[in-house]
């Protein structure tokens, strides 16, 4: 079977015009890298700024009410991670600016879909476009006549007589043509590398690899896919087309179409109705700017009683930090509730989809692609839950200032100092680590495995039927 | 007359070929859903508007409601007085709203990602948070609606490509192109009659389907020159495919160098360089983080109201200088308060500052893109079917100029009637909806 | 059909590829009504002939007209009056026999009655039972016989015929000549490269030897016999 690799690999080799197109494509497949890793440098910087400058406006606050401040509130920017220069995922969409206040949970917005007219349907030049897109392609074209080549030549005769097994063959086409498909991944991967060596730890290199592998297997589907339709059909077109026709499906058509039947199949809320359920329960809880609130009063009588006096008057503390703090808290369980039945639909949608790999491997690569370089939408909600988190810290920081920094009830004027206002730490975004996320891209992992076995079986028995003459 | 023999031949071939069947029939499924998709979008906004009218006149009502019974607004909100024009104008409920056209039912475009409906308040700006898109998956956003556009503008080119790959190679191929040339005498005439066959066949596809979608959302009655804009668009692209695919089937020989450089030319088109442009716009200008907006909606806006009152006044009379003369600028006390309900006014001049220069960015943004499309032609074409569904940047640009020019309007009468001493009754309250909800 | 002195005429052609010379110097003449035969073996330059009447190859010097017309410069005029039958007849193989016939039939912008077409094909030996099944099925003697029903429907004034009976079998080949001498006796001038020496001295009215480019020797079929014809050819190509 070696021999056979080696015989194509040899033959493939002689191909002046497949060494022009693989060495022009891998000049793209470099470009793209080239071009995402400098994208994603200028958007740091941007970011890097942008959040500068803001720290510094927070930090600059000589003297503000700490309420006021929740409402003068802080700006986090959605950071770009090392591994979306590869496959930008879900990120040109989403917003990238998310204003952090009091009362309020704001929704991420300004992304950079909106900043301009529609440009590229399929998303920009990254290595995950060529990789999804272009080079199955190539390994179609390489591997359409591998086997009906043999059989229209007689060669197929010939190599069975000298006792080549029909299933080692096709085996080995496939693999011929496979490796060419890892060998352009690999170029991506190790130009990426060596453009981001001081970034490499062992997160990257575990996400990279997981990457490396979902692309490894789709490769494989589409290889042996191809040979099968080679040795199964006598004519060598009737295989191309029937790949093409596929490949439109598998990338064009079918993921389409499905999404937007996944979200007809668990619809999400208007923006509408979702702010106003979220209002309705909302208005069900403590009111923190209206001091005649019942629930407000109910408040206040239990924080008389804990600190045993008769009047807010008399409270060592200032009991409008505590009753913001717990609008907040009730506000707090309103968006849990909301936010996450929405998150809960859009799992919904994720999950249904990702069982569209069943049918079609290109979802699963897809979803691995996005998964692995973290730029698909659980990585997008994981950042907004953990923006909510800082925000709830960030508030009640300043609520508990505002209730215990040594002001009293309806003391509006009193003002924290600048030392306060820098000791509310900053937003720091912690990426997720694979091992929380990895079992979320199994599900695609194994649909890859599961398409490869499938195919692989699909060679055995395919070479068995196969017609020598 | 024997053009015209070729090109109804060309129908028996076409039907005795079943790959060539089933890709148009499955264009046509994609056709059809994509333009169900779009209805859906297009009834939905059209639902959610709906709802929301009713919602905000439900809201009017009690507001009304209270002339009517003598109240000065709700009771658990006694700070709250509406019969001063700036709690009245606040609360006159003034939505605007980006309707949907039924053309829509043809291009999602760029629907959803922006706002279609928007309270406008005489503190609101076009770029709030609330101008985002609705709520919706990223990753279906990302992976796009398979929209009736997308139908035609990328999977057109294959569909052709489907019905024109082998005509002339599959004759060279099998040896009988001489016995066709004697025949026909004119090679190129046949191949332009089979050409044109498909050609056609597509073109009177895409007139049905764009009949149907009309269909769907009543394009007819309501945006009939959209129907004619999209027939003539199509056409034009239709054309543009036909054209290349012609060339290469007459300078190719065989139906796989036909194949392969038909999708080459479509991945050139559809792909590589509408992802190189989006790529290079992006490190060219990156996206706008908004700083200055933020500035301005903060720390300009307290030095705004940080300053001395002799200065705001001095600012809003060079704005409004009829206020000068006005009753209330003649009181004292009544003088503070209006100052201060006034100050908006200047707020939402800092705020145009600072939309104009974010606004000259999408500007250039968007003049490279077009620079492009002399050599970017998928992307040209998809944005004209957007601007006819009038779901492109520019319609929703439009949609932010006009709430601009309601806030103004909306500043323009508090500050008249603030500074007149005007006191609401219902009838001014109900002559605050005309004036203010409807752009001048 | 318009009326003319149809005529084949070839003068002092020559054609090279690279070193190979293909013709020398060849001139040929088909009167109207005449069937001439080119014989030779594999390369001697018949199909490079046919090809020159076709206009799909100019020559490299010489003249090549068709009712005096250059079949080069004017193809689009001489083909015409040109019923072509190549050596392998492909058609479209998921359209019957009678819908190729019709088809090419349209394509020179003739227009037939089913009942006409079927005629056509029955006169060419195509049973009729084999008209309406798709030419996928037919074997290339059947498919052949569709290529002649095609040159015989174009009603032409000049056959240009290569290899015409390849695939046929006795009786097919023998219709084919009848055919041949019918159409040539209604006045069309017909020119058919073959190797079959019996079928050529048989149909034929002149034949013509050709050896490496070169016509080396042209005689009347009525001059010799089929064993004559043999022997000459033979010593031909021998020297």
């Amino acid at each position: 079977m070696w021999q056979i690799i080696k015989n194509e690999w040899q033959f493939l080799g002689r191909s002046r015009m497949l060494l022009g197109i693989s060495f022009a494509f891998l000049l793209i497949l470099v470009l793209a890298v080239f071009l995402g890793s400098q994208q994603k440098q200028k958007q740091s910087e941007a970011y890097q700024t942008a959040q500068k400058h803001l720290r510094q406006q927070w930090e600059n606050i000589d003297a503000m009410n700490p309420h006021s401040a929740a409402h003068y509130g802080t700006y986090v920017f959605k950071p770009t991670s090392l591994l979306s220069s590869l496959d930008e995922g879900v990120n040109s969409i989403t917003g990238n600016v998310l204003r952090v206040e009091g009362h309020v949970q704001n929704e991420i917005v300004h992304s950079e879909a909106s900043q301009m007219q529609a440009i590229s349907k399929f998303g920009k030049l990254k290595s995950s476009l060529l990789l999804q897109y272009i080079v199955p392609l190539l390994l179609i074209f390489l591997a359409f006549h591998s086997v009906s080549s043999e059989k229209q030549s007689g060669r197929l005769k010939l190599l069975v007589l000298q006792g080549a097994k029909p299933f080692q063959l096709v085996l080995a086409k496939t693999l011929s043509v496979w490796v060419y498909g890892i060998a352009l991944l690999a170029v991506v991967v190790l130009v990426y590398g060596l453009m981001n060596l001081q970034y490499l730890n062992g997160e990257v290199l575990g996400r990279t690899a997981f990457f490396f592998l979902s692309y490894a297997l789709y490769y494989f589907v589409v290889s042996g896919l191809t040979v099968f339709f080679s040795a199964r059909w006598q004519n060598a077109t009737v295989a191309l087309t029937s790949m093409l026709g596929i490949w439109i499906l598998w990338t064009v058509f079918l993921p389409n179409m499905l999404m937007s039947s996944v979200e007809k199949w668990h619809p999400l809320p208007s923006r509408n109705e979702f702010q106003a359920a979220m209002k309705e329960d909302r208005s069900k809880g403590i009111d923190g700017h209206n001091p005649s609130d019942e629930r407000g009063k109910a408040l206040e009588k239990a924080t008389l009683a804990k600190y045993g006096v008769d009047s807010i008057s008399q409270l060592e503390i200032n009991f409008d930090g505590l009753r913001m703090q717990a609008d907040e808290e009730y506000g707090n369980q309103v968006w849990d509730k909301h936010f996450g039945n929405l998150r809960e639909v859009l799992g919904k949608q994720k999950q249904t989809y990702q069982i569209g790999g069943l049918l079609n491997p290109f979802i699963s690569l897809q979803n691995a692609s996005m998964g692995f370089t973290g730029s698909d939408n659980l990585h997008h909600q994981a950042f907004l839950v953990q923006v909510e988190h800082y925000r709830r810290g960030f508030i009640k920081t300043l609520n508990d200032e505002h209730a215990f920094g040594g002001s009293k009830t309806g003391d509006w004027g009193w003002k924290a100092n600048n030392d306060f206002f820098k000791s509310v730490p900053d937003y720091q975004y912690q990426p997720a680590a694979l091992a929380t996320v990895l079992p979320n891209y199994i599900y695609d992992l194994g649909l890859l495995f599961f398409w490869a076995i499938g195919i692989s079986f699909f060679l055995f028995f395919g070479a068995k039927k196969m017609s020598i003459a | 007359m024997k053009g015209f023999n070729i090109f109804l031949y060309e129908w028996k071939h076409f039907i005795r070929s079943p790959f060539k069947v089933v890709a148009l029939l499955l264009f046509v499924l994609a056709g059809v859903y994509g333009l169900h998709n779009g209805a859906s979008l297009y009834n939905e906004q059209m639902a959610n508007l709906e709802k929301i009218k009713e919602r905000s006149e439900q809201d009017r009502q009690q507001y009304i409601s209270y002339y009517e019974e003598g109240k000065k607004g709700p009771d658990n909100r006694p700070w709250i007085d509406m019969t001063t024009p700036f709690w009245s104008i606040w609360y006159s409920n003034t939505y605007h709203f980006k309707t949907p056209s039924p053309a829509m039912v043809y291009s999602i475009g760029q629907a959803e990602q922006y706002g279609f409906y928007k309270r406008v308040t005489f503190r609101a700006s076009p770029y709030d948070p609330d101008m985002t898109n609705e709520i919706a998956n990223p990753e279906r956003l990302q992976t796009g609606t398979l929209d009736f556009a997308f139908a035609l503008v990328f999977l057109l080119p294959l569909l052709l490509l489907i019905l024109l790959y082998n005509i002339k190679g599959m004759e060279t191929e099998q040896g009988f192109m001489p016995l066709i040339e004697v025949q026909t005498a004119s090679k190129s005439n046949w191949l332009l009659s089979r050409v044109t066959f498909y050609g056609a066949l597509v073109f009177g596809v895409i007139m049905l389907l764009l009949a149907y979608g009309a269909m769907l959302t009543g394009v007819f009655a309501l945006a009939s020159q959209a129907f004619g804009q999209m027939v003539l668009l199509a056409l034009f692209y239709l054309l543009f495919w036909l054209v290349i695919y012609s060339v290469i089937l007459v300078k190719g020989k065989s139906i796989l160098g036909n194949t392969l450089t038909m999708v080459g030319v479509w991945l050139l088109f559809a792909f590589i360089i509408p992802a190189t442009v989006h790529q290079w716009v992006s490190i060219e200008k990156p996206t706008n983080l908004m700083t200055d907006f933020i500035d301005a909606t903060r720390d300009e806006r307290i030095e705004l109201y940080e300053q001395s009152d002799s200065v705001i006044m001095a600012q809003l009379k060079a704005m409004f200088p009829e206020i000068k003369n006005s009753p209330v600028a003649q009181d004292s006390i009544k003088k503070k308060v209006a100052m201060s309900e006034s100050t908006t006014a200047l707020f939402n001049e800092l705020m145009k500052k600072s939309i104009a220069k974010v606004e000259e960015e999408h500007q250039e943004r968007n003049t490279l893109v077009a620079s492009t499309f002399w050599f970017n032609p998928v992307s040209f074409f998809q944005n004209r079917f957007n601007y006819v569904a009038q779901t492109h940047f520019a319609n929703y640009q439009e949609y932010r100029a006009q709430i601009q020019q309601l806030i103004d309007q909306q500043i323009k009468v508090l500050v008249q009637d603030v500074w007149n001493g005007v006191e609401v009754d219902k009838d001014r309250y109900l002559e605050y909806g005309d004036k203010i909800a409807n752009i001048d | 059909m318009e009326n003319f002195y149809a005529m084949l005429k070839a003068t002092n052609i020559s054609k090279s590829y690279g070193n190979s010379h293909a013709l020398k110097d060849l001139n040929l003449t088909v009167q109207s009504g005449e069937i001439y035969s080119l014989l030779g073996a594999n390369g001697a330059g018949k199909s490079t002939t046919i090809n020159m009447f076709l206009g799909f190859t100019e020559p490299d010097s010489g003249t090549v007209t068709i009712a005096e017309k250059d079949a080069t410069k004017q193809a689009a005029e001489t083909r015409k009056f040109i019923g072509y039958i190549p050596e392998n007849v492909n058609l479209y193989p998921y359209l019957s026999g009678i819908e190729n016939l019709d088809y090419f039939c349209r394509l020179a912008g003739l227009k037939y009655s089913t009942g006409e077409l079927q005629d056509f094909l029955t006169t060419c030996g195509l049973q009729s039972e084999a008209h309406k099944k798709k030419v996928s099925g037919y074997s290339k003697g059947m498919r052949q016989k569709v290529g002649i029903a095609i040159a015989y429907a174009k009603k032409a004034k000049v056959y240009l015929l290569d290899e015409p009976a390849s695939g046929l079998d006795p009786l097919a080949s023998n219709e084919l000549s009848e055919l041949l001498r019918k159409l040539a006796k209604e006045g069309a001038s017909i020119l058919m490269a073959t190797h079959d020496i019996f079928r050529a001295r048989e149909v034929c009215d002149r034949i013509g030897i050709l050896k490496q480019g070169n016509l080396v020797k042209e005689l009347k079929s009525e001059e010799v016999t089929a064993n004559e014809l043999e022997q000459l050819y033979l010593e031909y190509m021998k020297n």
